[in-house]
């Protein structure tokens, strides 16, 4: 019994760790190209993709990635052509892939409890398999930020010059919401649906008034998740509270701090 | 002379819209040319700079560059935005977005050596390692002129470099802009008549259309396609204008010719 709840602790940390490097990445992403509502939408429609995995009995990993990927590039593709009216679309991806969720699983038969761990989050439930697939995604991330840091960071703070700079643009586009898009879905495993957005943009925000680079943006967000998740997750085990909710709890204390802290310097 | 812009034709709709932004422009520039282009809010400006640039494709008739498509010639223009979709909040420093101009694979040595004679030129030293969320609009602007021209291009666009800057801050900037036409061939994009005699060969006044004049004279055409005062005699405003672009010229030297 020891061995084995040491087990799921050691997968839990492991899993925090890997999860929270990817969300000071992705979100510091998210944050300086003012997507958040798009990445709340991709999060809140990958439960369509929760839906079908359940329904067709498919690996629910890698069946959500591909849902909310998909839904990301669509997205993508629409905000292209009019940007003025990307914010109607991502509402209406934001409900109808959610309801589709929730259709499928009343379809399917008998009541499963693992729902709720991904409406809420819930570390714990972590398996080795799911940890295999995590890291593999943060390798990838890494590798594309790391090769095209400059294209990237051209394209999310100008546009305009990273056309003007003869990129590929589109493609790089479609890269970065497919990498936002796959690492939400395993972001989803530590706070659920629901709170996702709070990790992507809480600690980016404490982030980036510390930061002259999106590098070092990146770097301290990554070390603020890991802190903050460390804090809630043995927090919540300690007091018998929800993960998720504690993780964000003490992220969103901390942020109020830290505004008072700065606004007072200021003054 | 050889031509490095050649634009023919040109006609642009924008997506989803019913009227042309652009209609039946043709203009043709030689190398070391220096055009201004004036006209209304609206007239559509930045839309012919896009166009130029390979940002946006024609809806009709063609732009060339070189001989060679836009899109195939961005290594060899420099750009000046309007800057209007500025991310201020951004984690960058001004050594950083200027060293983004340098195209291709440079050398460490080689972009410091760039970067402090362009730093130099502009007077940006001391605002090289603050964050662009320090600095005021026409000190940014100065930093996007620096980060369009540390590749030396040979065609510099700018699109109202001057909105932002004071008067004395715009007569450095237009001599700085008579000094790099050595260099390069400049169009510009202003609401600024005086730039029009400040070293400028030529000028063209947008509005739907375009009108060209190969000296650097605004005609009594183009006020009256720019502010549709067809009679630019019988309006208060139009006469204001008139005496306005007089007194310029006069200033200059009287000649409504070349320089
Ligand atoms: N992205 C867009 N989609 C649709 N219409 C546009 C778009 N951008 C500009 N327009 C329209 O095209 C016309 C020309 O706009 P443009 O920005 O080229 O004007 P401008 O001459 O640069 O004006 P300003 O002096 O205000 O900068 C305007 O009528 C404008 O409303
Ligand atoms: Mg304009």
């Amino acid at each position: 019994m020891e061995i084995f709840s040491y087990q799921f602790m050691l997968n839990a940390l492991i899993g925090i760790f890997i999860s929270s490097v990817l969300c000071g990445i992705v979100g510091s992403l998210i944050v300086v190209n003012r997507i958040v509502s798009l990445a709340g939408s991709i999060a809140h429609a990958a439960y369509g993709g929760v839906g079908i995995a359940f329904y067709f009995g498919l690996p629910v990993q890698l069946i959500t990635m591909l849902f909310s990927s998909i839904s990301g590039l669509i997205i993508a593709k629409i905000s292209e052509n009019s940007s003025h009216r990307s914010d109607s679309y991502i509402g209406i991806l934001w409900a109808s892939g959610m309801a589709l969720g929730i259709i499928l699983i009343d379809l399917t038969p008998g009541y499963n409890a693992d729902i709720m761990t991904y409406l809420f989050g819930n570390i714990l439930t972590i398996t080795s398999e799911d940890l295999i697939i995590s890291f593999l995604i943060l390798l990838i991330t890494l590798f594309v930020i790391i090769i095209f840091y400059n294209r990237i960071l051209i394209l999310s703070f100008d546009k305009e010059y990273a056309m003007v700079m003869g990129y590929n643009v589109r493609l790089l586009n479609y890269v970065i919401y497919v990498l936002i898009s796959v690492s939400i879905v395993i972001l989803i495993r530590m706070t659920g649906i629901i709170m996702i957005m709070a990790m992507l943009t809480i600690p980016q925000n404490i982030a980036i008034k510390r930061s002259k680079s999106l590098f070092s943006m990146m770097v301290i967000s990554s070390i603020l998740v890991i802190f903050f998740s460390l804090l809630g997750f043995f927090f919540a085990y300690k007091f018998d509270l929800s993960t998720g909710a504690t993780i964000i709890i003490f992220s969103a204390l901390i942020y109020l701090l830290d505004s008072v802290y700065l606004y007072a310097k200021k003054r | 002379m050889k031509n490095i812009v050649e634009i023919k034709n040109l006609s642009y709709k924008y997506p989803n819209e019913d009227d042309f932004a652009l209609k039946d422009i043709n203009i043709t520039l030689s190398d070391k040319d220096y055009i201004v282009i004036l006209g209304p809010n609206g007239g559509g400006k930045t839309t012919l700079l896009k166009l130029i640039l390979g940002i946006l494709k024609p809806t009709e008739g063609s732009v060339n560059i070189k001989g060679k498509l836009p899109e195939e010639s961005y290594s060899s223009i420099g750009y000046v935005p309007q800057q209007i979709n500025v991310k201020r909040e951004f984690p960058i420093t001004v050594r950083k977005v200027i060293s983004l101009g340098l195209k291709g694979d440079v050398s460490k040595h080689r972009l410091e050596e760039k970067l402090e004679s362009i730093v130099n030129e502009l007077k940006l030293n001391d605002l090289l390692d603050k964050r662009v969320s320090e600095l005021s609009g026409g000190q940014l602007q100065r930093v996007y002129l620096a980060r369009a021209i540390i590749s030396d291009p040979e065609i510099l666009i700018l699109d109202e470099p001057t909105s932002n800057i004071d008067p004395y801050g715009t007569f450095c900037f237009f001599s700085y802009l008579e000094k790099l036409n050595e260099r390069m061939t400049i169009i510009t994009v202003s609401h600024n008549l005086n730039i029009v005699t400040s070293g400028a060969k030529s000028v063209a006044c947008v509005n739907k259309i375009l009108l060209f004049n190969d000296k650097p004279v605004i005609t009594k055409e183009m006020l009256g396609l720019m502010y549709g005062l067809h009679d630019a005699h019988s309006c208060h405003f139009g006469h204001y204008l008139e005496e306005e672009i007089e007194h310029i010229q006069h200033s200059m030297g009287g000649q409504s010719g070349n320089i």
